[in-house]
């Protein structure tokens, strides 16, 4: 049995990088829907159904980084940023605007794939797929349901994206315990080596803003761990 | 240092100092002698005076002058000899006490005595003596806040001849933003605002280049991107998998040339110091990157640094290692002290004198790498204040070793 190919909306400007990458994708596996500026982007979202959303910065019309905030705004999906290590500054705004990950242009196609299946897995191993134990984890009037994504802060729901419900869930999975950042880029991003500490950082700011700032402390030189 | 006779400062103090004395001791000498002069022709013109003065009053009225002597015996010969032939005459006595003598004779005729006046000089000499001493304190002194001023000026004129000596040393070292803040109007201020001015100039011209690598690397990036793509679309035939292997090789290339322009523009972003423990990070990215090389581990430390930036310093390291040296390669980690070893022909004399150069892959397997791992590792250690030293180790193959990452602990 071979799995549903995964839904692809990709958002990019430059005419070539959007034909080759398109194909290359189908031919690793993924269905590819092609927007070529943030407004076709945006309008195709809201029309079609994707898994995950791949954007680049640099669009005209609505840029990059105002596209993944609109689509925060309606939803969770898995988001993408296509972008490059000399612009630093992008790359920390596309995350707090709520991307789960980005990757540098130039790229590889079979490491951008490989980034695409890695935020994928994370919606499936959230929704149940990868049979976690299901249990509800409490942490204080915090509670965490990690195939539902969902947690809720005495009582009051916050809906999370996937990423940042797998952040918090291998936190609270070890409460108490500093994790390096180097840990959590392996659990949760599946970076092995190479990972953008500032992933982490951006994630973990996103987080206190949804559940309390007080309840993750950063332990300077280590990580960070979530207070019993 | 310079000798201090080949210093600027004691030339000059030294010179100064013996034009001050030259000039004292010759304007002394003058005043003194001149003085003495005078003093001498007042006293032999008072005595000739006195002289005649009593040799009239005698003829005239037979009476003697107080202090005045007839054919005084004890009077020195030559002013007798003079009197007796007929003239005025003055003698100055040194022995045994000072005395200026002065004797005419009586008649006009010149035959017979004279009379003769005396007057001790000894007061005079004395005079002189003291203006003689004082000339030479004065002239000592002189010289002695001549050679002073001297120094004090020739110090603050060679100490700011040095500083810009030491800016231009600096900005050949590299360090372009030396300045020498010189005030004034003077040459040497000039001088001061010339070595800005190169300076300032070398920095604009050292970042027009920096600013059109790093925008040619971006614009690269685009068509590259695509490139990529298409390429891994290709078939498994010989053409395809050169171009393949070429798009890879260009894309390393403007990956490097962009993380350049990042380092050299220093857009980083505040470092994250994290803890990494050397003896279980060290072997997971040998593992990961040269998958052939040893381990060795020595009293591995845990160290607080920026793990990314680490991770590209030994990474391009041991991707260097690989590319241009020989097996058996070797990643040593000696307390905080990270060694990485080749066993091939080593950096050469012209890569360790120069240092890390960029697209320096002269007389090597050009091609295999951009030619610019070596100076982004440098780039990174010193943006972690590290330092990375190369050399080649005398029984063959290139050393590179990182120190001074800052030892947090150590790991049992």
């Amino acid at each position: 049995m071979s799995a549903p190919r995964p839904q692809v909306l990709f958002v990019e400007d430059d005419s070539t990088i959007r034909e080759t990458t398109a194909l290359l994708l189908e031919t690793l596996g993924f269905d590819v829907t092609v927007s070529a500026d943030g407004q076709a982007g945006l309008e195709a979202f809201r029309a079609g159904s994707f898994d995950v959303a791949l954007v680049d910065v640099m669009l005209p019309r609505i840029d990059g980084i105002s596209l993944v905030r609109l689509i925060r705004e309606s939803s969770q999906i898995a988001v993408v940023l296509l972008s490059a290590r000399s612009e630093p500054l992008d790359v920390v705004a596309g995350l707090e605007a709520g991307a789960d990950d980005y990757v540098a242009k130039p790229f590889d196609g079979p490491v951008l794939a490989a980034r695409l299946r890695a935020v994928l897995r994370r919606t499936e191993r959230a929704t149940g797929a990868d049979g976690g134990d299901g249990r509800v984890i409490t942490v204080r009037d915090l509670k965490l349901d990690p195939e539902g994504m969902t947690a809720r802060v005495g009582g009051e729901p916050v809906s999370l994206t996937t990423t940042e419900a797998r952040l918090l869930t291998e936190l609270a999975r070890n409460v108490g315990i500093v994790l390096s950042r180097a840990v959590l880029l392996e659990r949760v991003w599946e970076y092995d080596w190479d990972g953008d500490t500032r992933l982490v950082d951006v994630h973990i700011q996103r987080l206190r803003a949804k559940i309390g700032r007080d309840r993750i402390e950063t332990v300077r030189g280590a990580g960070y761990k979530l207070l019993p | 240092m310079t000798r201090p006779w080949h210093s600027l400062r004691w030339r000059l103090a030294v010179a100064i100092a013996l034009i001050a004395a030259a000039l004292s001791a010759g304007v002394g000498f003058a005043v003194y002698d001149r003085t003495a002069s005078d003093r001498l022709t007042r006293a032999r013109d008072a005595q000739a005076d006195r002289a005649v003065l009593a040799a009239s009053l005698l003829r005239s009225t037979g009476q003697t002058l107080v202090g005045a002597e007839i054919d005084a015996p004890n009077a020195p010969l030559e002013l007798r000899k003079a009197v007796r032939d007929g003239r005025v005459a003055t003698y100055r006595a040194r022995e045994p006490r000072p005395l200026v003598w002065g004797g005419a004779p009586l008649r006009g005729d010149g035959v017979g005595a004279g009379v003769y006046v005396r007057e001790s000089f000894a007061q005079d000499e004395r005079a002189l003596h003291q203006l003689r001493d004082t000339l030479i304190v004065v002239g000592v002194t002189g010289t002695a806040i001549a050679a002073l001023l001297g120094v004090i000026l020739a110090s603050s004129l060679s100490r700011r001849l040095r500083r810009a000596a030491d800016v231009a040393d600096q900005v050949a070292a590299g360090d372009l933003s030396a300045r020498v803040g010189a005030s004034g109007h003077d040459e040497v201020a000039r001088l001061g605002h010339a070595v800005d001015a190169m300076s300032e100039a070398l920095a604009e011209r050292l970042r027009r280049e920096q600013r059109f690598a790093a925008d040619a690397a971006h614009e690269l990036r685009t068509p590259l991107t695509a490139l990529t793509s298409a390429a891994e679309l290709l078939d498994d035939s010989r053409p395809a998998q050169i171009v393949r292997e070429r798009v890879a090789a260009l894309r390393l290339l403007v990956a490097d040339l962009l993380e350049l322009a990042q380092l050299d523009s220093a857009a980083a972003g505040p470092p994250t110091l994290e803890a990494v423990a050397l003896a279980d990070w060290l072997p997971a990215l040998v593992a990961e990157r040269a998958p052939g090389a040893a381990v060795e581990l020595e009293q591995p430390a845990t160290v607080l640094t920026d793990r990314r930036r680490l991770e590209r310093i030994v990474g391009n390291l041991l991707d260097n290692a690989q590319r241009h040296g020989a097996e058996p390669l070797v990643a040593r980690v000696e307390g905080d002290a990270i060694s990485i070893r080749d066993h091939g022909p080593g950096y050469g004399a012209e890569f360790l004198g120069a240092g890390p150069q960029r697209f320096w892959t002269a007389g090597r397997d050009r091609g295999a790498g951009s030619g610019l791992g070596l100076v982004i590792a440098s780039g990174h250690a010193a943006a972690i204040g590290a330092t990375l030293t190369f050399a080649d180790a005398p029984d063959g193959g290139a050393v590179a070793r990182l120190t001074g990452l800052g030892a947090q602990g150590v790991a049992a």
